[in-house]
């Protein structure tokens, strides 16, 4: 019953992306209605899967499983690619992301997208799909098709309804995109064909579970797997983003519908952080080990350099797309500490990314629907003519930034704590003075997000009213809308709830992120020398005294 | 465990959120103007509740037996598990050097935060103290916002506040501690730019919360250290699974399953007993984080920029947020983890450098100010000094004596705010002292009691503030420096029933250290000294120039000019009657002149009891000497700022005059000289001189310095380049010199940084795009369209396949 | 030997023509002609083929029994010639075709000139002129003129030598 449920959670939304084609020449109202029925289901349809999973998050046979064999020719050439969906701990509170946020989405473009609505709701459906495929598949290819599946409605997304340059983001986007995802490609098929030939299985198998367990059984040999660090890293990296593989974010993110920017800065971007845990940690071990130094250091890069030009950023979206490197960087920081807490805030940290910067361009979304522009210079002092959109906006603000009983503190602690951890207690003796210059460089990174993002509130919602010329109807702009309101509800609710218990979410990741990252910490732990001042016995006065 | 105390410590955050929540949801719609209801009832509710708890809490100190007494009273009430994260961290042992008792605490440790209240005696004493005042000033708000648009926001905010603070004190774990350190962070921005069409409001805002993450950010990294250290950010002791019952937290053992490990808390009773703190530069290191972090809240110096600027905010916000209550969460925290910094005795020299340099920083800007507000945001900054003064004297005297200025301090500083609040509303919002004068025929109420607050303010006999300047200046005096000295020597002649005290973390200093130490202390003293001379000078001076003088009223004030309605007069009246007799009634009630029952109050507390700063205990005792010396100072100031500025006369700029130094020339210049003083070079070379004699002569005169004169000799050299006067008008440019050194830099770097990532970074990814393009525009010189041309390519093609498989052959 | 010599010279001849006819195909820009130099190349190959098949059918008993040989063992001596009759049937309907083509192309355009047709040139590419032809002479054209109704017209004494009357 759960199996199929997940099935059908899954593929609802193609099921709807195929209907508003059908019926493509249906009005305007009745497509978004359709998306926001197929959205809402699949949103109740994840929900029910996410309170049925086990809250200590042990799984012993993984859950909601389905497994069948799909392009399998077992008997005559040992291929074995199968249909293989189910949920652990890693993809868990992703899927329940995906299905909430395109809610959001629906509702966002519920005024702004005039022309050709029901192709628009398609695409969107279809992106949901290939969304909620990537965070569930069990199989490579089936992983690959799903990951390469986010690509092309966001390519139609961008190029039919953005912006002045649509046309050159999409096409920047996709072919960045897609070029590093071949060399990831070609890496997993390497990954596959060695354990072909060394398993002694006989079977071309592509299951993640059974390659990761070979692959733990037999160790790939060092040289390869560092190279096929690298062809994953390219991929991934580029997804992420990493920091300097992220110029397509800005770009499109600029050029992007409100709708489109929520899903490609709420889950696309995860997707490459994703991958890193699910194929880089745990089948490359010994590369991830000798790399994390190399890693870290662009992570931290991502997170200062990102909020350095979100400083100097005049257009509104641009300046929460560099902010989104900047907070990838957090993530990418905690992944690779290799530490229980580091990975636990970097997962969790991905989730309230998401819901924050999802929000953040929801936001934004309505104030390009009220004003057509998104230049900072151009607005200030909105929070007077809309009170409750000022409310909201700082509210995400606050989630974007870390302030503690919200859910960016949670995870932005956790991150720094592992790293520091790492840097100061469980670092081999050559790499520990550059891991603490690495965590106090991140740690200054909550710094200039607060000043970015609160010199960006300060602009355009405090001090005096000031509204562009160019709509001529200022005195027609209102307050959120009832639509508007439910649409950033739900984030709300959920950025106080992980706030203020972020262990509901921390328990049931527990355990599959352990398994993810033991492999590659075991090889790291073991380097490390014993740390200096840990081993200096305690001062106690009591010690002293009988020294006397 | 006390139910009784269970309940107060979850209803005292608990009623002002509720009121808060209250107010958020029917205030737009439905309560309004009545929005004042549910906030001031929740907090009167709450202020109850801490009154009950502090009794409570002093009952189950007294009624501690012996042995635990020791350590102190504490409870600790677990609510609900924030995060845990198993296995995270392996704290290592030290093998075999390790007291048998402590090597319970090693091995791996879960990453675990639970939402924990304590309650002892600091705790209580902070609730007590801020439900008090917060109550008082919702009253006061309650009429000096009648009318505001955003009536309902307001009290919604301040119910957050008084959430958050509560909550900041009564928290028992470090990251609790900083979640609600940022939470009154975050309420003091909203408050702070309350009126947010005001551009100079919102700028404060974000700048008082940015200075305040800077504080925050060292207090992040001294809880990483705090977590690699000891292995667990709680105060309290409890084992593994979050137990902290104390019988079974006792009898864990190191043979204890897993989930039944002791967990000995950073400030717990076993590791203070035990005295098993880190010492070295890595306490140090801690300590001076977490100073920072608390200098960031205390707008202490480097930190201090913000709080002048949140004077934008209304002017309850400033008494309750600025005054009494956020602000003091810096030296709440420094008290809290007094074990900590009495490991490290160079950190407490650092916090009292700090608090006296600040004060007395504070006290010369606040000299030449015409805002009101900005001149007791500025007493604020200086006394918040004070208090950082005392808790760096290294002693138990020291701590107490800073919560108890903290105490009091509460009490005059915010019935000086409400006053000028006052004022201001009935002058129609200006606030600016050289457009009004002579108010007290006007508003006899406010006069009276802004007057009671500025005695006790400036530590007149027998006002609150004398008793806690005069504690402050004796723990400074008598420091833990002194003790040390006391304690080579031999125990202290006259006081026969003094035991010799046990050696401390200064007994590794050496002598010539220990003299240093000592030295500072004195320059401390008489710096404190010195500022309580100011402190009397520019309170009265406002006072003076505000409610004396030719009467004058500005013309924006129209029909407001008159006495305050009752609403906002009561609180003042409560608040002047708690400025007079608090430090008194503690006083009196302790039995001896130099007691005080505030102190033995929190000497139960498990931070003050045990532990190194135990052994500086030393028994109560009135200091005649320095109470004289303090009182002599004050009236000093009193009377000189009533000799400048009483009398009818326009002499707000009269010290102007006095420090321009403009006379000091015609002590050494003759006229032939002044000639050549057009020449730029001669003139600074002269001037430089000048100081060096001008230092020299001082130091004649004052023969105790000695060769420090030289010292004496830096202001005067600033002195003879730029005017005072003007320095401590504009703040000693501290404004300026960040916006240089950080704003402005960062600005240009966050631009290169744009350049470079259009240009290089993005320049090299569409250069890789343009590749194919490139090697397409060779090929495409081959398409000519003529048939024959693409006939003659086939035929080569042939022809060049047909050669190769020739070779190939051949080869 | 004597057989050898043969196939080099229907070889030679054939290679000729093929020859001919590609070096034709490449220079001549009618289209007619382009076509007439296409269909002698493949008559060269056919020469080849003729050869070659006569060269190879002597030698089936040797050849092992894979497919191809014994389709070619099937064919006898004649495998060459079946292939040459293919090919002139595939010729002539390659012949209708290119001519339906042509006669389409020479509507078009008005001519049969192969470099007329340049429209899927690169745009950036000059387009290829020929060189400058030199003006027609305009020759003074010569009408016949009509002796008047009712005279007779003067007698050529040169036609009287090839007719009896004029």
């Amino acid at each position: 019953m759960i199996n199929q449920l997940l099935l059908l959670t899954i593929f609802l939304p193609l099921i709807g992306a195929v209907l508003l084609a059908l019926f493509g020449r249906a009005s305007r109202e009745s497509a978004r209605l359709l998306a926001l029925c197929v959205a809402l289901l699949t949103l109740w349809c994840a929900s029910q899967l996410i309170f049925n999973f086990p809250p200590t998050g042990e799984l012993t046979a993984g859950f909601a499983v389905t497994d069948i064999p799909w392009l399998s020719a077992v008997a005559q050439t040992g291929l074995d690619i199968r249909f293989s969906v189910g949920l652990d701990g890693l993809g868990l509170w992703m899927f329940g992301l995906t299905a909430l946020l395109f809610v959001t989405a629906v509702l966002i473009s519920w005024e702004a997208i005039q022309e050709r609505a029901p192709l628009f709701y398609a695409m969107l459906l279809l992106l949901e799909f290939g969304c909620l495929g990537v965070f569930t598949a069990r199989d490579i290819i089936l992983f690959y098709i799903f990951f390469e599946l986010t690509l092309i409605p966001l390519f139609f997304l961008i190029g039919i309804w953005g912006s002045e340059e649509r046309r050159y983001a999409a096409i920047k986007f996709f072919l960045f995109t897609l070029s590093g995802s071949l060399l990831t490609f070609l890496g997993l098929l390497a990954v596959v064909i060695w354990d072909y030939q060394h398993s002694g299985t006989g079977l071309l198998r592509f299951s993640i579970a059974g390659l990761t367990e070979s692959l733990q059984q037999h160790p790939l040999p060092v040289n390869l797997q560092l190279l096929l660090f690298a062809a994953l890293f390219a991929g991934f990296a580029i997804k992420v983003p990493l920091f300097p593989l992220h110029t397509w974010l800005p770009l499109a993110h600029v050029q992007a519908p409100a709708a489109g920017s929520v899903i490609l800065a709420g889950v696309l971007l995860k997707i490459g952080v994703y991958g890193f845990l699910r194929f880089s940690l745990p089948m490359l071990p010994q590369a991830t080990a000798i790399c994390m130094p190399w890693m870290l250091w662009l992570a931290v890069a991502g997170i200062v350099y990102g909020a350095l030009v979100a400083l100097a950023q005049s257009d509104l979206k641009k300046l929460i797309a560099y902010s989104s490197v900047s907070h990838l960087g957090f993530c990418m920081l905690g992944l690779f500490a290799l530490n229980p807490t580091g990975v636990q805030g970097s997962v969790l940290q991905m989730v309230n990314h998401g819901i924050s910067t999802g929000g953040l361009f929801a936001i934004v979304g309505m104030i390009y629907d009220r004003y057509h522009t998104r230049q900072i210079a151009d607005l200030g002092g909105l929070a007077r003519r809309a009170p409750w959109l000022a409310f909201f906006m700082v509210l995400f603000t606050f989630s974007s930034i870390g302030v503690p009983g919200l859910n960016g503190f949670a995870g932005e602690f956790l991150i720094l704590l592992g790293m520091f951890q790492r840097a100061w207690a469980e670092a081999p003796a050559a790499l520990a003075t550059q891991y603490v210059v690495i965590a106090v460089l991140a740690t200054s990174g909550v710094v200039l997000g607060a000043w970015y993002m609160l010199w960006l509130v300060q602009r355009v919602f405090f001090g005096p009213l000031k509204e562009p010329h160019t709509t001529g109807h200022n005195d027609h702009v209102s307050d959120l809308s009832l639509r508007e309101i439910l649409a950033l509800a739900p984030l709300a609710v959920f950025i106080v709830w992980i706030g203020l218990r972020p262990n509901d979410f921390l328990s049931r990741m527990g355990p599959s992120l352990e398994a993810a990252r033991r492999p590659a910490a075991q090889i790291v732990d073991q380097a490390r020398s014993a740390p200096a001042l840990a081993r200096e016995p305690i001062n106690s006065l009591e010690n002293v005294a009988r020294a006397r | 465990m006390n139910e009784r105390i269970t309940y107060c410590l979850i209803l005292i955050p608990a009623l002002p959120l509720l009121a808060a929540v209250i107010v958020a949801v029917l205030g737009p719609k439905l309560l309004r103007s009545l929005s004042h209801i549910p906030v001031i009832l929740g907090l009167a509710g709450a202020s109850v509740c801490s009154l009950i708890l502090v009794a409570e809490v002093l009952r189950e100190q007294d009624s501690l037996p012996t042995d635990r007494e020791k350590a102190g009273f504490e409870q600790v009430v677990t609510l609900w598990t924030w995060a845990n994260v198993p296995d995270a961290y392996n704290l290592p042992g030290d093998g075999a050097t390790l007291p048998p008792h402590a090597s319970r605490d090693v091995g791996w440790r879960d990453f675990r935060i639970d939402i924990s209240l304590r309650a002892d005696a600091l705790t209580a004493m902070m609730l007590g103290m801020v439900t008090f005042v917060a109550t008082l000033v919702a009253v006061f708000a309650a009429g000096y916002m009648e009318g505001d648009r955003g009536y309902w926001r307001f009290f919604a905010y301040i119910g957050l506040f008084v959430f958050s603070m509560t909550m900041l004190v009564s928290v028992s774990n470090f990251l609790l501690l900083f979640v609600f350190w940022e939470a009154v962070g975050v309420c003091s921005y909203l408050l702070i730019g309350f009126w947010y069409e005001k551009p100079e409001a919102a700028a404060a805002g974000k700048k008082a919360f940015l200075v305040n993450r800077v504080g925050d950010f060292a207090f992040t990294v001294a809880m990483f250290l705090i977590w690699c250290t000891y292995g667990t950010l709680n105060y309290h002791d409890s084992l593994a699974d979050g137990t902290t019952d104390p019988q079974r937290v006792v009898a864990a053992t190191a043979d204890s399953p897993p989930e039944q490990k002791l967990i000995r808390g950073v400030l717990g009773q076993d590791r203070i007993l035990a005295g098993d703190y880190k010492t070295g530069w890595l306490a140090t290191a801690i300590c001076l984080l977490l100073l920072l972090g608390a200098c960031g809240k205390s707008a202490q110096f480097p930190l201090h920029v913000w709080l002048p600027d949140a004077m934008e905010g209304p002017t309850p916000v400033s008494a309750l947020i600025h005054a009494a209550t956020m602000v003091t969460a810096g030296v709440y925290m420094v008290a809290r983890c007094t074990p900590l910094f009495a490991a490290s005795p160079t950190a407490q020299l650092v916090v009292a450098i700090t608090g006296g340099f600040t004060a007395l920083l504070a006290g010369l800007i606040a000299l030449t100010q015409f805002d009101l507000k900005r001149i007791l945001a500025y007493s604020t900054i200086s006394q918040l000094g004070y208090m950082f003064l005392a808790l760096g004297a290294g002693t138990v005297l020291g701590v107490t004596g800073g919560m108890f200025h903290l105490f009091t301090h509460a009490f005059f500083k915010a019935l000086l705010f409400l006053g000028a609040g006052s004022v201001m509303h009935a002058m129609g919002g200006i606030i600016d002292i050289r457009q009004f004068g002579g108010l007290r025929r006007l508003m006899p109420w406010t006069h009276a009691t802004f007057l009671i607050g500025c005695l006790a303010l400036s530590g007149v006999f027998p006002l609150a503030g004398f008793w806690s300047k005069d504690t402050v200046l004796a723990a400074v005096h008598h420091n833990a420096i002194e003790h040390e000295l006391e304690r080579r020597v031999g125990s202290h002649p006259g006081h026969p029933d003094a035991e010799p005290a046990a050696p401390g973390p200064l007994a590794g200093w050496t002598a010539e250290q220990l003299a240093t130490a000592r030295l500072i202390y004195e320059v401390l003293y008489y710096g404190a000294l010195f500022t309580s001379f100011l402190t009397a000078l520019y309170t009265f001076r406002a006072f003076c120039l505000t409610f004396y003088g030719q009467e004058r009223i500005p013309d924006q004030a129209g029909h407001h000019a008159h006495e305050s309605p009752p609403l906002m007069v009561a609180p003042l009246a409560v608040l002047a009657v708690c400025s007079i007799f608090v430090g008194m009634a503690f006083v009196a009630w302790s039995g001896s002149w130099g007691g005080n029952i505030l102190a033995n109050f929190l000497e139960g507390a498990p931070s003050l009891a045990a532990g190194a700063i135990a052994t500086t205990k030393t028994p109560p005792e009135f200091h005649l000497d320095i109470a004289g010396y303090s009182t002599l100072v004050a009236l000093a100031g009193i009377l000189s700022a009533m000799f400048l500025y009483m009398g009818g006369t326009k002499e707000a700029t009269v010290l102007k005059r006095l420090f321009d130094l403009q006379g000091a020339d015609r002590l050494t210049d003759p006229e032939w000289i002044a000639g050549l003083e057009r020449i730029p070079w001669i003139s600074a070379t002269t001037k430089f001189l000048r100081s060096i004699y001008l230092g020299w002569v001082v130091t004649l005169v004052g023969y105790a310095l000695g060769a420090g004169s030289l010292v004496l000799a830096i202001p005067l050299l600033v002195g003879q380049f730029i005017s005072p006067y003007k320095l401590s008008q504009n703040k000693f440019y501290f404004d300026e010199i960040y916006a240089a050194l950080v704003v402005w830099p960062l600005s240009i770097l966050a631009s290169i940084c744009y350049w470079i990532d259009r240009w290089i970074v993005d320049g090299l990814v569409n250069a890789a795009g343009m590749v194919p393009a490139a090697i397409g525009s060779l090929m495409r010189s081959l398409q000519m369209g003529l048939v024959q041309f693409y006939a003659l390519a086939m035929v080569l093609g042939a022809l060049v396949l047909v050669a190769a498989r020739l070779i190939w052959a051949a080869g | 030997m004597n057989e050898v010599s043969l196939l080099y010279n229907f070889l030679l001849v054939g290679g000729l023509l093929f020859v001919l006819g590609m070096i034709g195909f490449l220079v001549r820009r009618n289209m007619i002609v382009m076509f007439l130099c296409a269909e002698m190349m493949l008559q060269g190959v056919s020469v080849t083929l003729i050869g070659f098949g006569r060269h190879h059918g002597g030698l089936v008993e040797s050849a092992t029994s894979t497919a191809a040989s014994t389709a070619a063992a099937s064919a006898g001596p004649w495998g060459g010639q079946m292939l040459v009759i293919f090919i002139i049937a595939v010729a002539a309907c390659e012949a209708g075709i290119a001519m339906a083509l042509v006669l389409m192309l020479y509507r078009q355009s008005g001519t049969l000139d192969a470099a007329y047709w340049q429209d899927l040139r690169e745009e950036t590419l000059p387009p290829f002129v020929d060189r400058e032809v030199p003006e027609e002479r305009q020759e003074d054209r010569v009408w016949p003129r009509l002796t008047p109704s009712g005279v007779e017209p003067p007698i050529d004494p040169d036609e009287l030598l090839h007719r009896p009357r004029v």
